[in-house]
């Protein structure tokens, strides 16, 4: 009995064991260009094209993530100074949303430029992934940080 | 009490189990026990057979990495995803 528990035992680490391997290889690997490569089979060529839209996006990015930052910290200062809603609270409230809305815009047509770059029977499906992020953006950023 | 010993020593028969009656009765109750073990060692007896063992361990092996690959796939999705959304880099307070 003891020999056949452990042959059971010894399929199940050796199964465990794979899927630790690759899912590390993998992992280690993968950057976000990477996996778009990889999941929308792009050639040589478009691959080049989207790192470059990327790193042009990506500089943009970071500016409007400054932005956002200090947007809020400004509207964090605001509401904790008072106790009622004054003007320079209203002001910060629609800056920040409008500042978001900015974002969102920006965000939709670097995707629009990607799907443009990727294989015309793909780009349906690059959509529906990227979407959640144009459609419920705080909800993404939030569940990415978890 | 010795004459008697004898004489009761010969009367005494031992009953000694006819030899194919016997083996019959060995045989269906292996038969028996066979039969009243559970599945799971029942499945375990037949796994251990070399060849389903290591069919197994090839099975699981590839499972495991298809499952490994599926996983790290989806954080390449996570990572893009986060990769692209300003909102996902603004620090949390």
């Amino acid at each position: 009995m003891k020999k056949r528990l452990g042959v059971l035992t010894a399929v199940i680490a050796s199964g465990l064991a794979a899927a630790i391997v690759v899912f590390f290889l993998a992992q280690n690997r993968s950057t976000p260009m990477s996996w778009l490569r990889a999941e929308f089979s792009l050639n040589e060529q478009q691959a080049r094209k989207v790192e470059e839209i990327h790193a042009e996006y990506e500089a943009d990015c970071a500016l409007m993530c400054a932005r956002i930052a200090q947007t809020d910290e400004r509207l964090a200062k605001l509401i904790c100074s008072s106790q009622t809603i004054t003007p320079e609270i209203q002001e910060a409230i629609v800056e920040s949303d409008r500042l978001r809305s900015e974002c969102r815009t920006k965000m939709l047509e670097h995707f629009y430029r990607i799907a443009g770059e990727l294989p015309a029977q793909r780009q349906r499906e690059y959509l529906t992934v990227v979407l959640p992020s144009v459609l419920h953006p705080g909800e993404m950023a939030q569940s990415h940080l978890r | 009490m010795k004459d008697d010993l004898d004489s009761l020593l010969k009367t005494w028969k031992p009953e000694v189990p006819e030899p194919v009656a016997f083996k019959r009765h060995v045989w269906s109750r292996i038969e028996r026990r066979r039969f009243a073990t559970g599945w799971p060692e029942r499945f375990l007896a037949w796994l251990t057979r070399p060849q389903i063992a290591s069919l197994a361990a090839a099975l699981s092996v590839l499972g495991g990495a298809w499952i490994g690959s599926a996983a790290a796939a989806r954080n390449g999705q996570v990572a893009y995803l986060h990769a692209v959304n300003p909102y996902a880099q603004v620090p949390l307070k």
